[in-house]
């Protein structure tokens, strides 16, 4: 784990397949073994297939793809330089640059969702769209201020008036 | 003759005020989102694709038409004017886009990709046109077992061909496909892992699915990007002076055969499933280089460069749709946005659609057409107002996406579940970016799940369980073994003689 958590310029794109094939094959276990058969009824008829065999085949797939995918990347000599030409520039690998990435996102889009729910749409894009525009380095304070709370607004107004679909506000009834 | 009877029916009810605005509306937002950095027509797909849920079939249809030709085309402005293409296909296009930008004639490149776009794009509608009706016709033919073969060999070939590993292509289709299956089963309506949430009833949604995976994980992944290693202040596009920036018919047309040349390969690359449009892009590139008197020009700012590639990458927009309409499979990520588009409507993709929708089918084909020219128009009218869009900032413009994203999926559906899934699905399609697996491969399969288990159902049913049916009816058997050649073809030959070779 701590070489799959190196940063050192692009992450180590081969320990990447390993441990997605782990992770991977690990969550498709629990679904074969128990969320399947505990969340899908048995067969109406001997002839059809049972609700289940589908979504079993699907995750048996992904199961044995995952484990092989692991091995054949445990085993490859391929060099990370040649996996990273292969899958382009986006696919860096997952280190714990991608991690930190993530769990910021969960918290953003726990945030957003609930500020949505509770207090209402333009609030809570605004405060969005002004924290994001911060991320992506935008320091124009002004420009920020404007199109944070301008678009929103205009968003909501807009699907109102043309699609009378009422955006989720606390002030609205 | 039956087919123009049925494509003049086509153009009266398609040449409507009402639907030539959608028509226009569609090609200027494509273009907005094809030349606006780190956006492009996919993205812009899907966004609007939900929208439409508000718009008649054909106007819908039309609408996304229009988004999907100016986006494909419109992704070539800032290949061209500042070496950063506004979607992958249009790399191809900066190879010698750029070096007539840097020789003062971005105007005259940009004209020459439009032109060569809306020829290529004309050309592949009319061989829709064509092909679609009988295509399904033949498929009409076809019982369960062989849309069951089918169905496997476009997995198989989607995986092999769409992703950079069949093994990870394999295994996201197989994943789509997994996620499909969640909801109500399709025979019985058992309840199928809905953990007893009502919103799961119906099944996951493709909007948000779609959205989440293809546009907000790609907003994600460029503003991680940009927090890591920043934008360039200012972005500056010169347009250089009048008189060298003047296209001459003569010039255009002067490579006619380039166009064609391009136009043929773009269609073909998008009638078969799984192959991109930047594939089709780079192959008429290198075709067209090896054809040419004067190979050494390319790379360096010929025109003949920039008309093969813009031909190409457009001649699929139109080819990519007869598999979706003759077989309901789509042939990339746009024809299956379009799918959704489609069942949004309450049409369903495939053999049936020419017999029970004919009517629309045609009027869709006419609307193509009308957005060939709509797009030369715009594109030709709007040359500098494009240029601007180029200059937005990613800082600026993609938190504002995010925002679009949110309301893509909120408006049709009024669900705050559905925006909960829009959130889950960004994180994993980020996920997937960085580890390189195909969120095309992700997205196909989840469209192709509940058709293979339909079929494969519809197989057991009227067979008696009896699944030898497979390889005892010839077509079914051919595709079966097509599938076999290509597993063998793109994940294991290349194996084998690489081990080969280094045992060597």
């Amino acid at each position: 784990m701590v070489e799959l958590l190196d940063d050192a310029g692009f992450k180590n794109l081969k320990q990447t397949h390993i441990w997605s094939g782990v992770i991977i094959g690990s969550v498709m276990l629990v679904f074969l073994f128990w969320i399947i058969p505990n969340f899908t009824s048995p067969p109406d008829s001997k002839l059809d297939l049972a609700p289940s065999f589908i979504p079993s085949l699907a995750v048996a797939v992904t199961l044995f793809l995952a484990i092989l995918l692991a091995i054949m990347a445990f085993f490859s000599s391929s060099k990370n330089d040649a996996l990273h030409e292969e899958f382009g520039e986006e696919a860096s690998g997952i280190g714990l640059d991608e991690f930190k990435n993530l769990g910021l996102w969960i918290l953003v889009s726990i945030g957003a969702w609930f500020g949505t729910v509770h207090v209402g749409f333009e609030p809570a894009m605004t405060v969005c769209l002004a924290l994001g525009m911060f991320f992506a380095g935008n320091r124009n304070y002004w420009l920020t201020a404007l199109i944070a709370i301008a678009t929103p607004i205009i968003l909501s107004q807009l699907a109102w008036y043309i699609f009378t679909t009422e955006l989720p506000g606390f002030w609205r009834t | 003759m039956e087919m123009l009877q049925h494509l003049g029916a086509g153009f009266e009810a398609a040449f409507t005020l009402t639907n030539m605005l959608f028509i226009c509306g569609g090609v200027t937002l494509g273009i907005i989102f094809g030349v606006t950095p780190g956006l492009g027509s996919v993205t812009a797909l899907a966004i609007l694709v939900p929208i439409t849920f508000y718009f008649s079939p054909l106007a819908a249809i039309a609408f996304l038409v229009g988004v999907n030709k100016g986006g494909t085309s419109g992704g070539a402005i800032p290949a061209i004017l500042i070496n950063t293409p506004g979607t992958p296909e249009a790399a191809a296009t900066a190879l010698d886009g750029y070096p007539l930008t840097k020789s003062g004639r971005p105007l005259k490149a940009m004209k020459t990709a439009l032109y060569s776009s809306v020829c290529g794009d004309t050309f592949s509608d009319c061989m829709l046109i064509l092909l679609a009706a009988p295509f399904a016709a033949i498929a009409l033919t076809f019982g369960p077992p062989e849309f069951t073969s089918i169905i496997i060999f476009s997995f198989t070939l989607i995986a092999a061909l769409a992703a950079k590993s069949l093994t990870k292509g394999i295994m996201a289709a197989a994943f789509g496909m997994f996620l499909s299956t969640w909801g109500l089963d399709p025979v019985d309506a058992s309840e199928r892992l809905t953990f007893g949430t009502v919103e799961l009833f119906d099944g996951i949604p493709l909007t948000p699915m779609a959205i989440g995976t293809l546009a907000l994980s790609s907003v994600l992944t460029q503003i991680f990007a940009l927090k890591k290693s920043g934008e360039p202040e200012k972005i500056e596009t010169d347009l250089g002076f009048k008189a060298e920036n003047k296209l001459l018919p003569s010039e255009f047309w002067g490579n006619w055969k380039t166009v064609l040349r391009s136009a043929c390969i773009g269609t073909g690359v998008g009638m078969l499933p799984g192959l991109g449009v930047s594939l089709a892009a780079f192959l008429g590139y290198g075709a067209a280089k090896r054809a040419s008197k004067t190979p050494e020009k390319f790379g360096q700012g010929t025109i003949e460069g920039i008309q093969a590639t813009e031909a190409s990458n457009s001649a699929v927009v139109g080819s990519n749709l007869i598999p979706t309409i003759a077989l309901g499979i789509p042939g990339n990520v746009a024809a299956a946005l379009l799918i959704g588009a489609f069942m949004i409507h309450g049409v369903v993709p495939g053999p049936l659609m020419m017999v029970e929708h004919g009517a629309l089918v045609y009027s869709i084909f006419a609307s193509m057409l009308m957005a060939n020219l709509a797009h030369l128009l715009i594109g030709r009218i709007g040359i500098n107002i494009w240029v601007k869009f180029v200059q937005i900032p990613k800082k600026i413009i993609l938190p504002v996406v995010t925002v679009f994203c949110f309301l893509g999926v909120y408006i049709p559906s009024n669900s705050m579940f559905d925006v909960g899934l829009l959130l889950v699905f960004a994180g994993i399609g980020y996920l997937m970016r960085k580890s390189g697996f195909s969120i095309v491969c992700l997205v196909i399969g989840f469209l192709l799940g509940p058709m293979l288990e339909m079929a494969l159902r519809q197989t057991m049913l009227m067979h008696k369980t009896d699944l030898t049916i497979l390889i005892t009816r010839p077509i079914s058997l051919v595709f079966l073994l097509l599938t076999l050649f290509f597993i063998w073809h793109f994940g294991l030959k290349d194996r084998v003689f690489k081990k080969e070779k280094n045992l060597a």
